[in-house]
């Protein structure tokens, strides 16, 4: 009987969905090494907890420093047979249900302390840890977005930024950093200047005399925003600087445009096209 | 968009390939012009086609000539994960064939890079993977599994988040 080569395999599986991927990956050793590659590359949920958990088992010293004072017990199977993260190219952090749901069920969370308001403060540091971990380990990482996210985690993504070389696009959806964490985005976008794309939401004023600096940056997307007069001025002499280098979107603005490189409009479509 | 009319071939034009056991098969030069690797063993009264025999051969230049004017496409999403596996009835129909014709057909395709084919054909063996235990796919596609028990089990373990999707 014929048998397939490993491209035609990969050629294959790309067409499978994660359940069927994960069967295909069980088959043989074969396959597996074919598989997890493609089964990694794109992790676009966090809403369960078994990926919670393998990825706690990725975090170092230092990424597990954070989560100790919560005195949960953190997950410590055996050594993961593939380094799993390393094969990460997009990262949506979409939701922190699986750290929830995990924290629930595995984490032995003590319960008297679930009554204060340490929960949320626990599930923030963990989501942190494991931003940073993959910020580290996840060479191949090109394009990550968070979902609201607080002036502290901000502060520790931005602390961590510099561990990852291929980074091209980073989103924040739904931010809660506020202005205090618009200034930090903005310092260390003065000091990376390599992004490509930037997703961003409820900006600051700080943040967009930032983008002036930043001289890569091809496309921006300013999404549910409520921008007033102040910022559209400095976005369109941005824009009117930089024409040729950034594509802007502005969508769900609350305020009508009146700038002329301001492109406004109501429910756009989120994918960008090239101007 | 490039459909075939600017192809310098005529319609009557023909070429020679020859498969590998020796039959000879005289077809539209324009499928030729579309799939460049063709082209290489145009006429050669010697020369063959290596690793495609004439059965196979001529499955893959019936599908060729069926799709002659399809609009050839430049796909660069080679790095994205691809979600769609809608089949044409005809192309479901050509390649409703036994495993090993299947599979030959896809080798065919990909050893003379006609990339639609080879999508077809790879998409086509998706569909029998899907919604399959691991040990129907094994038996599907008569694979051994070579996993200890213990290795097997950790597998499973860390990586059934997949199945939470």
């Amino acid at each position: 009987m014929k048998t397939l080569p490993n491209e035609c395999l990969f050629e294959t599986f790309i067409y499978l969905k994660n359940e069927d991927l994960f069967s295909c990956l069980l088959v043989n050793r074969k396959w597996c090494r074919i598989v997890v590659p493609i089964l990694w590359s794109k992790l676009d949920s966090f809403k369960s907890r078994k990926l919670i958990k393998i990825c706690l088992l990725s975090l170092n010293a230092e990424e597990t420093k954070q989560i100790l004072p919560f005195k949960i017990m953190l997950p410590n199977g055996p050594k993961p047979l593939f380094e799993y993260t390393s094969f990460i190219k997009t990262i949506y952090f979409d939701t922190d249900s699986g750290i929830i749901d995990w924290l629930d069920r595995e984490g032995n969370y003590p319960s008297y302390l679930k009554e204060e308001k340490w929960p949320i403060n626990v599930i923030h540091t963990i989501a942190s840890s494991l931003i940073a971990m993959f910020l580290r380990t996840s060479v191949n990482l090109r394009d990550l977005r968070v979902c609201d996210i607080n002036y502290n985690q901000m502060i520790n993504l931005a602390e961590n930024l510099c561990k990852s070389n291929a980074l091209k696009f980073l989103g924040f959806a739904n931010n809660k950093f506020g202005h205090e964490g618009g200034k930090e985005l903005a310092e260390m976008l003065y000091l990376r200047d390599n992004f490509d794309y930037m997703f961003q939401d409820d900006l600051g004023r700080t943040f967009v005399e930032a983008l002036c600096e930043n001289t890569t940056l091809t496309d921006l997307c300013l999404y549910n925003n409520n921008l007033c007069d102040t910022i559209l001025i400095v976005i369109d002499d941005l824009l009117a600087n930089n024409r040729k280098r950034i594509n802007e979107y502005c969508q769900q603005t609350t305020y009508m445009s009146q700038f002329s490189n301001v492109s406004f409009t109501n429910y756009r479509l989120t994918n960008p096209s090239k101007i | 968009m490039d459909n075939g009319t600017s192809n310098s071939a005529s319609e009557n034009e023909t070429i020679t390939l020859k498969s590998c056991d020796g039959i000879e098969f005289h077809i539209d030069a324009r499928i030729a012009n579309r799939y460049t690797l063709l082209n290489n063993w145009n006429g050669g009264e010697s020369a063959c086609i290596p690793n495609v025999n004439g059965k196979v051969l001529e499955k893959v230049l019936e599908w060729c000539e069926h799709h002659i004017n399809d609009p050839q496409l430049n796909c660069g999403d080679d790095d994205s994960r691809r979600r769609n596996t809608i089949i044409e009835e005809w192309d479901e129909n050509f390649l409703s064939c036994d495993q090993d014709m299947l599979f030959e057909i896809i080798l065919a395709a990909n050893y003379l890079e006609i990339k639609p084919l080879l999508d077809l054909g790879c998409k086509t063996v998706a569909n029998m993977m899907k919604s399959k235990s691991p040990e129907e796919i094994r038996s599907a596609f008569n694979i051994d599994n070579d996993y200890t028990p213990e290795e097997e089990e950790q597998f499973r373990k860390e990586n059934e988040w997949a199945e939470d999707y």
